[in-house]
């Protein structure tokens, strides 16, 4: 053998050991790794705000308060019109948990979506989209209130292109209201109004005789009724029944530092139960109506109260729940002039 | 040739642009008036910024849940180490929505030396528009905004310029 061939097949066989050596200590890396060297230069957290309302476990008007957009870059000049694609991707939660120590909790694949359906464009020789990333909220029937998700974005360019940043983090603050009934008004009788009163719709009437001995008073009352919030999926439904227990006149008479009696049975009658706050409304249409009768039955010189309460019907998906409290309430009080 | 004369106006406008925002936020910035937000500390007492007036005031604006933010924390410590503490006050403000998580962040990652305070008046995150972090800011000795985002502790920059302020 030569020793011109003897140096080609000493080259031969170096280059097949040094690559042996390259391939048996080159591992791939793992997911975590990997994606701590995408976040690389992770620098910062992305704020932004969303709210939404709930009712009985459905959430309507899913809104996105505050953001900042996400500049969506290449790292060098578009060859041509390149299309950044962002999608949420919802399995990197439990990799950035472990990386980060923190415990984020899981989302919904549907609870959030990114700007402008995911695609940005970025024009021949430009390097960054005209639009930005940020992310909406989309669905929030399966987030909680008052949580801050985090929402890992995943970009990826077509045409060749490569983007300056892979994976986006925004950290969203959820705020989810659920929607609440109060009493919040009504008719008058004569020259009585209702008037906020420890929180409830009050009526203090003072009911005079006639020539004849009859008690003028309202034959009827109506009571209207309103949202905490604009509910935009669907009507509201309300519910109400009449309350002279003990418990709401003793309470109402150590307020007042009054004694109240309760109105004697069959004096007062519940003749319209039930009112309606239309979809993206926060007041009723129609109200509830409380009837009165038999005046006679009333002494006096004595301060008699009963209640109407807001109540929910479990029977109605669309009945929302009272505020509690005080302001599920509309007091009546009747005293007959002497 | 034709080309450089056409893009040359447009890089002016750009800058001008540029400019011009950054012209509308030093505007915007210098009318807050940093003293009347009211923040907590650790054992719930009520501070204002105004107890530095006298004295500038860097702050860092970080949460419990914000990695970069933590991150930046062993450089804070060192920042606030190498400065007069006579004349720069170094302030961290969490902007935690709930207390427990801001106490439990600072527990858990060892968040626990220096000026700790909780923004639980959101007013603050709203008017200095911290809409990401972990976010620096700068006050002169009268609770005027100096520097609107200051550079980060782990920025060399930083130590530099707070030491050549006067």
């Amino acid at each position: 053998m030569s020793d011109n061939k003897f140096e080609i097949m000493l080259a031969k066989y170096s280059a097949i050991i040094l690559l042996l050596f390259l391939f048996s200590c080159h591992k791939q890396d793992d997911e975590l790794t990997a994606l701590a060297r995408e976040l690389g230069a992770y620098k910062y957290s992305y704020i932004e705000t969303g709210s939404a309302i709930r009712l009985n476990g459905v959430t309507s008007g899913d809104t996105t308060l505050t953001y900042r957009g996400f500049p969506v870059s290449l790292t060098g000049n578009a060859s041509g019109e390149t299309v950044v694609t962002a999608t949420i991707d919802t399995s990197l939660i439990a990799s950035y948990n472990t990386l980060y120590h923190e415990s984020n909790p899981s989302i919904d694949a549907n609870a959030f979506r990114p700007s402008f359906n995911g695609t940005y464009r970025i024009a021949a020789n430009e390097t960054t989209a005209a639009d930005s990333l940020y992310i909406l909220l989309n669905d929030a029937t399966k987030l909680a209130d008052s949580t801050v998700y985090l929402v890992p974005v995943r970009l990826a360019a077509s045409n060749g292109g490569k983007v300056t940043t892979s994976v986006v983090f925004f950290k969203m603050m959820v705020t989810i209201t659920n929607v609440e009934l109060y009493v919040n008004g009504g008719s008058a009788f004569g020259y009585t109004s209702p008037y906020a009163r420890n929180g409830s719709q009050y009526w203090g009437l003072y009911l005079s005789k006639d020539g004849s001995g009859q008690v003028t008073g309202p034959s009827s009352l109506n009571i209207s009724v309103a949202a905490s919030a604009r509910f935009s999926a669907s009507e509201l439904h309300a519910y109400a029944v009449t309350d002279v227990s003990d418990s709401l006149i003793t309470a109402f008479s150590a307020a007042a530092y009054n004694t109240y009696q309760r109105f004697p049975e069959g004096t007062y009658s519940l003749t319209k139960a039930g009112a309606t706050v239309p979809a993206k409304a926060l007041y009723s249409t129609d109200s509830l109506t409380i009837s009165f009768s038999n005046y006679d039955a009333f002494k006096p010189g004595v301060f008699y109260l009963m209640g109407v309460r807001l109540v929910t019907n479990q029977q109605d998906a669309l009945s929302a729940p009272a505020k509690k409290g005080a302001a599920a309430y509309a007091l009546f009080s009747f005293y007959i002039l002497q | 040739m034709m080309k450089k004369i056409l893009i040359l106006p447009v890089l002016l406008w750009c800058t001008a642009l540029k400019g011009q925002a950054l012209k509308d936020t030093s505007a915007y910035a210098a009318k807050l008036a940093a003293y009347q937000y009211q923040f907590a500390d650790t054992a719930g007492v009520q501070h204002s910024l105004e107890e530095f007036k006298g004295k500038y005031v860097y702050l860092d604006i970080w949460a419990s849940w914000c990695y970069p933010c933590r991150k930046e924390y062993p450089a804070l410590r060192e920042l606030a180490n190498n400065i007069d503490p006579r004349k720069i006050a170094v302030i961290s403000i969490s902007i935690d929505q709930q207390e427990y998580r801001w106490k439990g962040g600072m527990m858990g990652y060892g968040i626990n030396q220096g000026m700790q305070w909780w923004a639980h008046d959101t007013a603050f995150v709203t008017d200095f528009r911290v809409d990401r972090i972990p976010r620096f800011i700068l006050l002169d000795k009268q609770g005027k905004v100096m520097r609107f985002s200051m550079t980060r502790p782990s920025d060399a920059q930083t130590i530099t310029f707070l030491k050549n302020l006067k």
